[in-house]
């Protein structure tokens, strides 16, 4: 056994060891490397100097950071599968669960994106008059604590591990405990430290406990009872999807809730666009509405073979994107309560963003359904090119339009009457399936 | 006793028991042709032996142990090759057998020598290091998963559906092997469908229909007076459908 775990490091290397391989391998090392020292360097200067400005505290500073290059971590090697390293251990091999651990976390830390986070974290805490050894490591393992979480949703999606799920969504009400304990108590700097080396250590021992457990994936006999929207789900490119829109959407909401709280912004005039943009549902409709019918293109294609108009696609479309649309209406609601921007016209604003891009979505799905394994691109190439930017212009256009309408007094009026277009459009127009999907029937026909 | 399974059961659903008190009892020299028509539960049985799914109830022991991840030397005594060929793909078939060799503690220069001599066996020409097991046709990843089930030389062997895919001369070489192998005092249990070469290897028979098991011997084949393919046939139930003008 003590040969194993030098034979996989050999075998690994040696998988790198073609030409192009090499000069990625070396590429990303260099990158790792420079990284890690230049953006060390970069953020203990920042926060030197936004401390001696005293802008903002150095918990606050720290917090930000570690979030983003947390969720970045978490989203990192989810997308677009899932990398096994050096090879399955199946469950009859004679290997102790101790073993078993030791052998993945070898492989877990010989990556280059810890390398970077590592380093970074050294660098920051010499180059940094402010941020103390004891701040930095808590820092590190809050990031760490995301990568565990990372390594668990990827353990779930290769592995049959009956409470992934719940391991998941604990771990999510965890992050999310922390930040409210953050942000609404005002908790101290020893209760956050508290708490990130609890998480830090639950999510270590699930991870340990998951990867120790070896339970091969077989095939399941049973007829599926779930419903539609869970179907939908449960399928690999839509949670992919769906982690990487409110992945981008939290980062980005974090960033700016974080700094708006820390000014003590309640006006907005300054950072008006930004909360308007990063809350309203356009990433999410940007990765999953658009490419809606693309990653479930059975469903498409079963529908538009024996329909011949598509009111079964949007029953499936309505179906699937509105309990994601209230769930996503929940965090733009939680970010207004946590930052103090409550207001009517946002949600207003909110409800008509949704809606209207409810609409884009399904027509730009239908139009040009991105009908191809890259499932994390809008297809650009083809014929869908057109399609597929003049989805995106409209739904920046909307959002001009709206936050036009916001320094009007024909706001309200106006949002009804976005509203009021977009409903009609999507219950009321019937519309053929585009000239990609149609190239596609006729390949399916031929097989 | 190297394998014994007492009353075994185990269903997917509520009142549809794949597997009902299945026992079955394997020892040194013999060769269990375990038998069944498609969805009957071979794999099922297998992988219960195995431990990748667990039984409802009754008890699997090998070597009087229970196979988990405590018993790492009852596991070391048994080589596999499941329904689901683990081979990895990115690995040349030297490598994978060297993997598999380090997983089950055998030394490097046994390692090399013993996958000399499989390779040299199973394998038409000695594969090329360079090529991996990706660019290989089915048949060549399952006398790879064959060659990792032996590179430990174990005392019982189990392979689920070893002829699936290979080739006439190869499934006899196989075959010859086997009886080879068992000849030594190895156990060896396999699940298949082609009773051409079970027929070959087989000291013993057990055949699934429905949920039940019901094992034989050589002996009672002989004294039904039937052919080893009729008597396994009328165990399975097997009824030949008439054939209809297909319009």
């Amino acid at each position: 056994m003590t040969q194993l775990i030098p034979f996989l490091i050999r075998k690994k290397w040696q998988a790198s060891s073609r030409w192009p391989k090499i000069l990625k391998f070396s590429l990303f090392t260099l990158g790792a490397l420079f990284g890690g020292v230049i953006n060390g360097v970069g953020i203990a200067a920042i926060t030197d100097l936004l401390i001696s400005e005293q802008q903002i505290s150095i918990s606050q500073i720290l917090f930000v950071y570690t979030l983003i290059v947390g969720v970045m971590f978490f989203l990192l090697d989810i997308f677009p599968v899932p990398k096994q390293v050096g090879g399955e251990i199946t469950p009859y091999y004679p290997i102790t669960t101790m073993e078993m651990i030791r052998i993945n976390l070898t492989f877990s830390f010989l990556r280059h994106f810890m390398i970077y986070v590592i380093l970074m974290h050294a660098i920051l805490t010499l180059a940094s008059d402010s941020v103390t050894i004891l701040q930095s490591t808590v820092s590190f393992l809050n990031i760490m604590s995301f990568y565990l979480l990372n390594r668990i949703v990827i353990s779930s999606m290769g592995f049959k591990v009956q409470n992934g799920v719940i391991l998941v969504s604990v771990g999510l009400v965890l992050v999310i405990l922390n930040i409210f304990n953050y942000w609404l108590n005002h908790a101290t700097l020893v209760s956050i430290i508290t708490s990130m080396i609890t998480l830090f250590l639950l999510f270590g021992l699930l991870y340990l406990v998951e990867s120790s457990k070896k339970s091969k994936r077989i095939s399941n006999t049973e007829k599926s009872k779930k419903s539609l929207f869970m179907k939908l789900l449960s399928k690999r490119e839509t949670k992919g999807l769906l982690l990487l829109g409110y992945g981008f959407k939290l980062l980005f909401l974090i960033g700016i809730g974080t700094i708006l709280v820390a000014k003590g912004e309640t006006d907005l005039k300054g950072m008006f666009w930004a909360p308007y943009l990063l809350g309203s549902p356009l990433i999410l409709f940007t990765y999953l509405g658009m490419n809606f019918f693309g990653i479930n293109r059975s469903l498409f294609f079963t529908h538009t073979l024996r329909e011949i108009d598509i009111k079964g696609l949007k029953k499936v479309y309505f179906k699937f994107i509105a309990p994601i649309g209230m769930f996503d209406f929940l965090i733009f609601l939680l970010f207004l309560k946590v930052t103090n921007l409550y207001s009517t016209e946002f949600i207003f604003f909110h409800i008509t963003m949704f809606w209207s891009l409810f609409f884009v979505g399904f027509y730009t799905s239908v139009r040009a359904p991105v009908v191809r394994m890259n499932f994390l691109s809008i297809d650009f190439q083809q014929n869908s090119t057109t399609v597929s930017f003049l989805a995106i212009m409209t739904s920046f256009l909307i959002i001009s339009v709206s936050f036009g309408a916001t320094l009007w007094e024909y706001f309200y009026i106006a949002d009804m009457l976005i509203i009021l277009i977009s409903s009609w459009f999507f219950f009321g127009v019937n519309y053929k399936p585009g000239e990609a999907s149609q190239k596609m029937f006729a390949k399916l026909r031929a097989l | 006793m190297h394998l014994k399974i007492s009353e075994v059961s185990k269903s997917f659903k509520k009142n549809e028991p794949v597997l009902s008190s299945v026992n079955l009892e394997l020892n040194s020299g013999e060769c269990l042709c375990l038998i069944g028509k498609n969805g009957s539960g071979k794999s099922t049985l297998i992988n219960m032996i195995i431990d990748v799914i667990e039984a409802d109830s009754g008890q699997v022991l090998v070597f009087g142990e229970r196979f988990s991840n405590k018993e790492v030397n009852v596991k070391k005594k048994v080589g596999v090759l499941p329904e689901f060929n683990p081979v990895i793909d990115e690995f040349s078939v030297q490598d994978y057998l060297e993997y598999v060799g380090l997983i089950y503690g055998v030394s490097g220069e046994l390692i090399k020598e013993r996958s000399e001599y499989l390779m040299d066996y199973f394998f038409d020409e000695k594969p090329d290091s360079k090529k991996t097991i990706a660019q290989f046709s089915k048949g060549m990843k399952l006398k790879t998963g064959i060659c990792a089930a032996l590179i430990h030389k174990p005392e019982l062997l189990i392979l689920d559906e070893p002829f699936d895919g290979m080739d006439t001369f190869s499934s006899n070489s196989l075959v010859e092997f086997l009886n080879e192998y068992r000849s030594k005092g190895h156990a060896i249990l396999v699940s298949s469908h082609d009773m051409l070469f079970m027929e070959k290897i087989a000291s013993k028979v057990a055949v699934l229909k429905e949920d039940k098991l019901i094992a034989s011997n050589l002996k009672e084949i002989e004294e039904s007076g039937k052919s080893f393919e009729a008597f396994v046939t009328e165990r399975m139930g097997y009824n030949p459908k008439e054939i209809k003008e297909f319009k």
